[in-house]
């Protein structure tokens, strides 16, 4: 595996994180006004 | 001479093996001596680093002849302490019966109980409230500080080791001791001991190092803002116990392959949130000190001078400050980034608190901004990205675990 190739794979990894840290802050949201409501 | 080695076979074994090794140790025995002494002054983190040091210089003096398990006619040198080189259902039957830590290593490390253990009193200690009540901001902070989870793959790979090799080092930038041992145990077995190692004493230098960084990049007028106009939201038990049934559920949809560590960590949270005060009890004093006591020792008991001579050794202990640096700057950027779109209301330091390391990072953003502003008082602040960092890094952990599975 090349140097870049790594990287391009750590970015994607990074990237796919981001993405579901994001999810994560929706899910937190959307819960929280559930429990709320409840 | 020959009959007073041996009546000492530790001391016949320093001239039975190669004259490296012979040094390896005895500096070990050093090193053992030196990690138990920081431990004690609280220099370095004293729950890890007593009974590892303590591990260490034992396990490196009571070398003895002992016969090969896997050809019982030959004798090679060992200890008394525990093989964790076993391969085969019979060996690993003799060695439960000679090795008396050989039950907790082949119960609780081979198949990564440790970290969850260590993982579910993490939850039954944990506060979320600050993390629940300002989920963007602690989420926000807690990806930059990824930076080194990030780029220490690829210098990993520039640096010689195999992708799951690399991936398991870049899981050190991560600062989360638990999260390490599970990459390692998952994706390089052969690293394991060396991995755990170094990120463990790098963990526990960060509360002394990351000081230095923080000084050298955030200016004193900043490091200074006391945080006041933000204010602390209570969050309720059903709030805290609802985030945690649904985020573990959905992340162990997502990566099954880390489901051991969402599970512990989210049931440690519920028991403490449920307040059933026996139980958090239970999974505070008994399981998380049991498992720190005996992660400390095993890990130790691990370190032999075969380790220390492997020559990927250096490169992971550069590899190990590399991924702990990046993060510590990510982290610093990324509150840079807060504290401008807040207008300066916000604390830069707090950004370092993305480096997971519970409560460690917390603790030195709050120390560096209460010494320049004693009314800068935002350890409270800080633990919501540190809280986040460990769900990204378990995230980011998980994706590295699936993904890299399918890396040639």
């Amino acid at each position: 595996m090349s140097v870049w190739d790594a990287f391009k794979f750590a970015l994607n990894v990074y990237l796919m994180g981001t993405v579901i840290t994001f999810f994560m802050w929706l899910m937190i949201v959307a819960v929280s006004r559930f429990t709320k409501k409840g | 001479m020959d009959n007073f080695l041996n009546i000492f076979p530790g001391i016949m074994s320093f001239f039975q093996m190669p004259t490296e090794m012979a040094i390896a140790r005895v500096f070990l025995i050093g090193l053992g001596f030196l990690v138990l002494y920081l431990g004690c002054k609280d220099i370095l983190e004293p729950l890890i680093m007593v009974p590892m040091g303590v591990g260490i210089c034992l396990v490196n003096a009571g070398i003895l002849m002992m016969p090969d398990l896997a050809d019982p006619a030959k004798q090679k040198l060992g200890t008394m302490f525990l093989d964790s080189m076993v391969n085969t259902p019979t060996e690993h039957i003799n060695a439960l019966q000679v090795y008396f830590l050989q039950p907790i290593y082949a119960l609780t490390f081979s198949n990564g109980l440790i970290a969850c253990m260590v993982f579910l009193g993490i939850g039954a200690i944990t506060e979320l409230d600050f993390f629940i009540g300002n989920p963007k901001l602690s989420l926000m902070l807690a990806i930059p500080a990824e930076l080194g989870t990030f780029l220490t793959f690829p210098i990993a790979i520039a640096m010689g080791f195999t992708p799951k090799e690399s991936a398991a080092i870049a899981v050190i930038g991560g600062a989360d001791g638990p999260m390490v041992l599970f990459a390692s145990l998952q994706l390089a077995k052969n690293l394991f001991v060396p991995i755990s190692i170094i990120s463990y004493i790098y963990l526990s230098i960060v509360y002394s190092g990351y000081p230095y960084l923080i000084k050298a990049l955030v200016p004193k007028k900043l490091r200074g803002i006391p945080m006041k106009e933000m204010k602390i939201i209570k969050v309720s038990s059903g709030e805290k116990i609802s985030f945690s049934i649904v985020t573990g559920t959905v992340l162990s949809l997502l990566f099954p392959v880390a489901a051991p560590l969402f599970v512990s960590f989210f049931l440690g949270v519920i028991i403490k949130e449920s307040n059933v005060t026996r139980y958090v009890r239970f999974a505070d004093e008994v399981i998380l000190t049991g498992a720190t006591l005996f992660l400390g020792f095993l890990l130790g008991c691990l370190l032999s001078a075969d380790i220390v001579v492997n020559p990927q050794m250096f490169k992971l202990i550069i590899l190990g400050f590399v991924a702990l640096f990046l993060s510590g700057i990510g982290g610093l950027l990324g509150g840079y980034l807060a504290c401008w779109l807040s207008k300066g209301k916000i604390n830069p330091l707090i950004g370092i608190a993305g480096v997971s390391c519970v409560p460690s990072t917390a603790k030195v953003a709050h120390k560096c901004a209460n010494e320049v502003n004693e009314e800068a008082f935002i350890l409270p602040y800080a633990m919501g990205p540190n809280i986040a960092g460990v769900i990204t890094t378990a995230i980011l952990t998980a994706i590295y675990v699936t993904k890299v599975q399918f890396l040639q």
